[in-house]
């Protein structure tokens, strides 16, 4: 595909959403919605469970997969956002949904800028250890606590019991929608090639004058603020939130989850978030631990399609389509 | 380094090694031991960190698996020499380190990592879940039981001779301190020989070196059984040292701690990780009067040891010594 200058332009390139991507976007979304009609309970909650995680993992990946940074201390950003929501809950008597989200996502911004300046100026290795180190901290802050969550009331409805997950499950859909939405634009924008740029090349990044660490603490609390939206939707959806969820074997399933779906393809993350939940439900009737059989299925992705489930997708896609084009939802 | 300058470093330490043992306390001859048998690990992982530039998070496992094969023979085959222990536990360490490495070097970068942590995570779970105890029966599974995974190792005998409590520690710290050379001295001479330089010449240039000949993921795969091999070694000295061995040990916050301690000294100089090592240690030990926040204390201490010497312990070393007048325009001895 050429356009009238003559220059290639691939699906990475483009900037605005074609009629394809928006209607595979469409029945996705369709799909998604209709799930609390189809599936049991139980099945819905593992649902929005996938969708909740999803997004944490499209956050994620704007470090991994965009900026070449690998963060083992992610769940930091994800609990903080559930545990400052709940003490606002619970201390000063909060019982709306939309204060409590925003005072997670607000909350799990400030945490990642304020830990984001610190690490962003360290080259990969020290990054990476930094982000570990911090993680721990916040996880030392909070580890004595956890707190139930109750049912908090929507734009001022109180919600029944039987229904708040399907409410919540149409509200993770919506705002799984709008983050990815904000991240392609974010990938696609100036803003989002100088990280690009930063990732495969940094001194080259910071010779044609993109400002590396500034951009790279952007990258970082932006990543910080979705990872912490996708937080708070999970401390409603458990209706509790614990230390396990901010320390470090949840920091690796999210990275575990975004390298299994595909860091370097859109929408990798999201698919990895629903096979590792998916997973998770198969195998909890097994004996041998959890870490046994993702380290198998590690290997397996790693050697047998190193680009992720959504390379894996993207590959058979061109093949159908005789060896050329990408998939509407790279 | 020079030759000259490497044989009065690795002569002046033996020195001071030798001489420690009638100096100092006998408990601050345990830290000494501790700090060595780190030491050991730092430096072996740093022939993959420094010297290939692979970043892994899984050596922990090797450092535990280098303890666990002896005590498993101690427990199960009534094998109480030190010889027996260290030979088999760094023999466990470096099929491990060959098995696994073969996988983990067919990825590069963040891929190399990830792996390196599940293969860890794996080893990890096999102990925490008992299911390396099951195959022994019954007593093998009571022991699992009663130490949730952690083994008990006694004094072992040293050439035959059983060796008192008294005597035990300042016997056993002339071991880890000929350990620590031989494994400084042996390391010194992989990363100065023609392998050596292929693996640095990987390090910078992955595509370079392959089209200059060298034979980057076999190479790759070498330096990873080798830095098992060290890591197996201190694992073996830690087990002795400590008397037990857990799955701690082979846990990622381990592996984590072993690149912290590396990069804290410096990744970039041969004897980075010793400083790193020691760096470590001392934190640990001036953090220990705090009962309560220890752990937040020794990790601020540690973010602040990083932030002052960004390029590590060695690095702002070697630049004071840069600037001392007399060596102005000289390279720095480390």
């Amino acid at each position: 595909m050429q356009d009238s200058r003559g220059r290639t332009a691939n699906a990475a390139d483009r900037r605005s959403l074609s009629a394809p991507t928006l209607l595979w976007a469409g029945a996705a979304g369709a799909v998604l919605l209709v799930l609390p009609l189809i599936l049991s309970p139980f099945h819905l909650i593992l649902a929005t469970q996938a969708v909740v995680f999803a997004i944490a993992c499209l956050g994620f990946n704007l470090l991994l997969g965009t900026t070449g940074l690998l963060s083992l201390g992610h769940a930091a950003y994800f609990g903080a956002g559930a545990y400052v929501g709940a003490m606002l809950v619970f201390y000063q008597g909060v019982a709306s949904f939309e204060v409590y989200l925003a005072s997670a996502v607000l909350s799990s911004t400030v945490f990642a800028a304020v830990i984001g300046l610190l690490c962003v100026g360290s080259g990969r290795i020290r990054f990476t250890l930094l982000t570990i180190v911090f993680a721990y901290f916040v996880y030392l802050i909070f580890k004595r606590a956890s707190w139930l969550i109750p049912r908090l009331t929507m734009l001022g409805n109180e919600i029944s019991p039987d229904a708040l997950i399907p409410v919540l499950h149409v509200v993770a859909v919506v705002l799984l929608f709008v983050s990815a939405f904000l991240l392609w634009r974010i990938t696609r924008s100036p803003f989002g090639r100088a990280l690009s740029a930063i990732r495969d090349n940094e001194t080259r990044a910071g010779f044609v004058g993109i400002p590396v660490r500034r951009y790279r603490w952007y990258a970082f609390i932006l990543s910080g603020a979705f990872t912490g939206l996708a937080g708070g939707l999970f401390g409603q959806l458990n209706r509790q939130i614990t230390p396990g969820y901010l320390e470090w074997p949840f920091s690796a399933e999210i990275v575990l989850a975004t390298v299994l779906g595909g860091p370097r393809h859109f929408l990798g993350p999201v698919l990895g978030a629903f096979a590792v939940v998916g997973l998770d439900e198969a195998m909890s009737n097994w004996a041998v631990g959890r870490w046994t059989v993702m380290g198998l299925l590690l290997i397996v992705v790693v050697f047998a399609f190193p680009q992720g489930i959504a390379g894996l997708l993207a590959a058979l896609w061109a093949r159908t389509r005789g060896g050329a084009g990408d998939p509407p939802w790279r | 380094m020079s030759v000259r300058t490497a044989l009065a470093v690795g002569a002046g330490s033996a020195v001071v090694l030798s001489a420690l043992p009638l100096v100092l306390s006998p408990y601050s001859l345990i830290l000494v031991c501790y700090a060595l048998v780190l030491s050991i690990a730092c430096l072996g992982l740093n022939l993959l960190l420094g010297t290939t530039g692979l970043l892994s998070f899984g050596h922990a496992a090797y450092f535990g698996v280098g303890a666990y094969v002896g005590s498993f023979l101690y427990r199960f085959h009534d094998v109480t020499s030190l010889e027996v222990y260290m030979v088999t536990g760094v023999l466990g360490s470096v099929a491990l380190a060959a098995v696994l490495g073969f996988l983990c070097v067919r990825a590069t970068r963040i891929h190399f990592t990830i792996l390196t942590l599940a293969f860890a995570q794996m080893v990890y779970s096999l102990f925490i879940t008992g299911a390396i105890f099951r195959p022994f029966g019954g007593l093998g599974w009571a022991l699992y039981l009663l130490g949730s995974g952690g083994l008990y190792i006694p004094r072992l005998t040293m050439l035959g001779i059983e060796i008192g409590p008294e005597a035990f520690i300042p016997v056993f710290y002339g071991v880890i301190a000929a350990s620590f050379l031989g494994s400084a001295f042996l390391l010194w001479r992989i990363t100065r020989s023609p392998f050596g330089k292929a693996l640095a010449a990987i390090r910078d240039n992955e595509t370079r070196a392959d089209s200059v000949g060298i034979p980057v993921r076999r190479y790759r795969w070498y330096a990873f059984i080798l830095s098992g091999f060290f890591l197996g070694l201190a694992g073996a000295l830690y087990g002795q040292l400590n008397r037990q061995i857990t799955p701690e040990q082979l846990h990622w916050l381990f592996s984590a701690k072993l690149v912290l301690a590396t990069v804290l000294g410096g990744p970039g100089y041969f004897l980075g990780p010793v400083l790193g090592a020691f760096a470590f240690v001392a934190l640990d030990e001036l953090s220990s009067p705090w009962a309560v926040g220890r752990k937040a204390v020794f990790g601020l201490l540690l973010i602040a040891v990083v932030f002052v010497f960004p390029r590590g312990i060695a690095g702002s070393a070697a630049r004071v010594l840069e600037k001392w007048p007399r060596r102005r325009g000289r390279p720095p001895p480390c």
